[in-house]
């Protein structure tokens, strides 16, 4: 207690140390609390992001995804189709509460930037989009007047961006295409507000895509039920079935390495701090009782000049508190 | 030969489900569309091409609300001649100005401006001397089935050398160059006419002016 006693008084007559190691310590405490409150800011996000996309289970035609990102990258449209026909299949089951049809086309805008193209997506949706999604609003306009209309529903920001109003008209590129806004979907925090979505019946019409989907949300009656539903559809030819908790999984699995280096980064500035904390301490301990520290007592440590003061204490063993 | 999928031979059928639900969800996240302000989208490389002798550039950000709050918009609202739209044009819109640097010196301005265009929005930029004469003009992006005809640079290139006095005495003699997007072509005058009266309003007048060479 007497160490740290000297210590503590020390702390305030070497204050530019005392300073720096404060400075150190409170790097330390900020670096770990950032990147802890971004890790868990991160995970919070993607469920959030996972749990708005509104149902459990996503059918997807089979293929690599691989594949379909290297197209995409690339400039293709790089996404599979699978037959309306398993819609109709899979919807007649009493296991579900609900289920949307998605038809997502990409188109490559030659002329969307300056030098350089961008793609756009559009997805094709259905009525029950919205029962999917009961905390979707409408900031102006509405539902689509038919099932087959040239009209479109944008998301918050894609209307922002576009500057449309309901009313207005919005160009489909590639397609040659003219749509009217139909309705602008309030903000959501998700994906959807940078989206424009069509009836599904003009998506497939406008992109020739007759009888194609791209995904089935699927929302169960109850979630336990989830494993089963998904080995009855393994007999389904052509098809995936992907639960949002394997999405969840796999993304989270593909930060990991990151989140292990930013964990690493983080347990080093501590080990750092801790390291200069004890730094400090035992400077200001051994500065103020060096014969303390030697294991003499101060009158002999007095007498001994400082070439005999080591050998006078080697046989003793040193100590600090 | 290989076929589409052999590069999925070693991955388990779930990791395949999951990845590819992973796709779908990161490629509908990759649509997000940026903020509503017009910024640059590569400053670094757009500052360059436009200034090659440029050796960096500086960015303020300005709304007419901080720099001169109600009585400026109504300002520019009157020069140009136009009401501004209260969403899309509101006094808080934050516009970017991009001062052009050689060393020490700002040798150009650069801004951009979102302008409502009849199939989506336009984002018109413009780069200026020291005194607000336009030295180069390009759409950052532009929706319409005849935006390469506007894109084009021997449409841009006509507002070379044009000045906002230029669009106060009446918009230049200066032809559309579309056939059926006449909302567009005066869009364009339009949104070039408020750039440049932001830019004055903004930036130019909060600088002394410069003799031309």
């Amino acid at each position: 207690m007497k160490a740290l006693g000297i210590a503590y008084k020390n702390l305030f007559r070497k204050k530019i140390r005392t300073s720096l190691t404060v400075g150190g310590v409170a790097i330390a405490v900020a670096v770990l609390v950032s990147l802890m409150g971004f890790d868990a800011g991160y995970q919070r996000s993607l469920n959030r992001d996972i749990d708005k996309l509104g149902y459990h289970l996503l059918v997807t035609a089979k293929g690599c995804p691989y594949e379909a990102a290297t197209l995409m990258l690339k400039g293709g449209g790089g996404l599979r189709y699978m037959e309306e026909d398993v819609f109709k299949r899979i919807s007649s089951d009493t296991r579900i509460d609900k289920v949307s049809p998605q038809l997502v086309a990409s188109v490559y805008n030659q002329e969307g930037g300056q030098q350089r193209g961008a793609f756009a997506l559009y997805m094709g949706i259905g009525p029950s989009f919205l029962e999917l999604k009961p905390w979707v609003k409408f900031k102006s306009g509405g539902w689509f007047s038919s099932t087959d209309a040239n009209e479109a529903i944008m998301g918050y920001e894609a209307a922002e961006l576009e500057q449309r109003s309901v009313g207005d008209e919005i160009f489909v590129p590639g397609v040659e295409q003219v749509l009217k806004v139909k309705g602008i979907i309030e903000r959501t925090g998700t994906q959807d507000d940078g989206m424009v979505f069509l009836p599904l019946s003009t998506a497939q019409k406008i992109f020739n895509l007759s009888g194609k989907l791209t995904g089935i949300g699927i929302k169960l009656k109850d979630v336990r039920q989830i494993p089963a539903f998904e080995e009855s559809l393994y007999n389904e030819p052509g098809i995936q079935v992907v639960s949002l908790a394997q999405v969840r999984g796999t993304i989270l699995n593909l930060v990991s390495s990151s989140r292990a280096m930013v964990n690493s980064v983080a347990m080093i500035a501590i080990f750092i701090a801790i390291i200069g904390v004890t730094n400090t301490v035992l400077m200001s301990f051994i500065r103020r009782r060096p014969w303390y520290f030697l294991g003499c007592d101060r009158k002999r440590f007095d007498r001994a000049g400082n070439t005999q003061r080591p050998a006078l204490c080697a046989s003793r063993p040193a100590r600090i508190y | 030969m290989k076929t589409g999928y052999s590069c999925c031979n070693s991955i388990s059928m779930v990791n395949k489900s999951a990845l590819c639900g992973l796709l779908l969800f990161i490629a509908s996240i990759g649509v997000a569309y940026a903020a509503v302000g017009c910024t640059l989208n590569d400053p670094d490389r757009d500052v360059k091409r436009l200034f090659p002798e440029s050796t960096g550039y500086r960015t303020d950000f300005l709304s007419i609300k901080e720099v001169g709050g109600n009585a400026l918009y109504e300002k520019i609202s009157a020069e140009l001649g136009d009401t501004l739209d209260p969403i899309y044009e509101s006094s808080d819109v934050p516009y970017s100005f991009y001062d052009v640097l050689k060393g020490k010196e700002v040798i150009a301005h650069i801004h951009g401006v979102n302008q409502k265009g009849k199939y989506g929005g336009m984002q018109l930029i413009i780069a200026t001397d020291l005194n607000g004469k336009i030295t180069a003009f390009f759409y950052q992006k532009m929706s319409s089935p005849e935006a390469g005809v506007f894109m084009n640079k021997q449409f841009t290139s006509k507002f070379v050398g044009l000045t906002l006095e230029d669009f106060l005495r009446g918009y230049p003699k200066i032809s559309d160059p579309s056939k059926s997007s006449e909302y567009d072509f005066r869009a364009t005058m339009r949104g070039l006419k408020k750039n440049l009266i932001l830019l004055k309003e903004l930036k130019l007048n909060k600088i002394a002016p410069v003799k031309p060479q």
